[in-house]
């Protein structure tokens, strides 16, 4: 019989939660930076 | 180091008409980078629903190991982006290309972001198998140094104005920081280390189970994906910003 697996889901979760709050946090951050950026009066006005 | 003791490169006040196609260019690589990035959230939006559900829990040390499939591409990619900003940097000291600084820049800013996702998971991935959040051996304090390092990159870019003074400076760090990237990936066989030694990149070959491997890779792809996104844009707005600046300067 083996050993019992380990019940750490919550770590597991709170790894995953982490990933999502940095990816998408950069996500957005970096698209509202952009499109800023594009309605930004262009060079020649 | 001085400024004079690196090449001579010019950094010309833009014409009207260059720095109107620089921004038109910036604009149109950043709605590429769009699609790109909405790819590279969505594939590692997948890989993580794939890990959760379907990939096989390990039996030693439960779901808490799962955090790998984010941590371990996360890891690549930052590694990846840093060797790029310093390969770019050497590049634009070289070439004088205004653009190959403004990719250093983006790939850095996108490695710092996945050397985040690095050292907040590997911590939360760490308690529930070492009994600690962090140890201070080779592995984790060089990668933090790095975090720090790049930083201190984008720290020195935002403080310097002078557009030629700032890509010189920061080229040379950058490079400095892609020195210490396979320092680091060796740490675990230079050093006693807490970390585990690498489980796809030995002499041996793989030593994960198949469906475990599957996943890794799968991840690895996503994490790239996202990678080339980010950075598109994030390059995308450099050159907006650049021509933008160009033009006012005029």
């Amino acid at each position: 019989m083996g050993a019992e697996v380990p019940q750490n889901s919550g770590f597991m979760v709170a790894g995953y939660a982490v990933t999502a709050v940095i990816v998408l946090g950069y996500a957005v951050a970096l698209v509202r930076r952009a499109r800023a950026a594009m309605r930004a009066p262009a060079p020649h006005d | 180091m001085t400024s004079s003791s690196l090449p001579s490169v010019s950094w010309p006040s833009a014409p009207s008409s260059t720095s109107d196609a620089g921004f038109d260019a910036g604009r149109a690589t950043a709605r590429r980078g769009f699609v790109l990035l909405a790819l590279g959230v969505l594939a590692v939006a997948a890989v993580a629903a794939l890990a959760i559900l379907d990939t096989p829990v390990e039996a030693r040390q439960g779901p808490a190991q799962k955090i790998f499939y984010m941590h371990v591409p996360a890891a690549w990619t930052a590694f990846v982006a840093y060797v790029l900003t310093g390969i770019t940097g050497a590049m634009f000291l070289w070439l004088g290309d205004r653009r190959l600084d403004l990719f250093s820049e983006a790939s850095a800013e996108v490695g710092v972001a996945f050397n985040a996702i690095v050292l907040t998971t590997g911590p939360i991935w760490a308690k529930p198998i070492w009994g600690t959040w962090w140890q201070w051996d080779a592995r984790l304090t060089s990668t933090l140094f790095l975090f720090f390092l790049f930083v201190g990159y984008l720290s020195l870019r935002a403080a310097l104005h002078d557009p030629l003074e700032k890509a010189r400076y920061s080229a040379v760090v950058g490079i400095l920081g892609m020195l210490l990237v396979p320092f680091i990936h060796l740490t675990v066989k230079l050093f006693r280390t807490i970390h585990p030694q690498p489980v796809v990149a030995n002499p041996d070959g793989p030593t994960l189970p198949p469906e475990m491997l599957q996943t890794l890779l799968l991840g690895v792809g996503a994490y790239t994906l996202l990678y080339l996104g980010f950075v598109t844009v994030r390059y995308g707005v450099g050159r907006m910003r650049e021509a933008r600046e160009a033009g006012h300067g005029r």
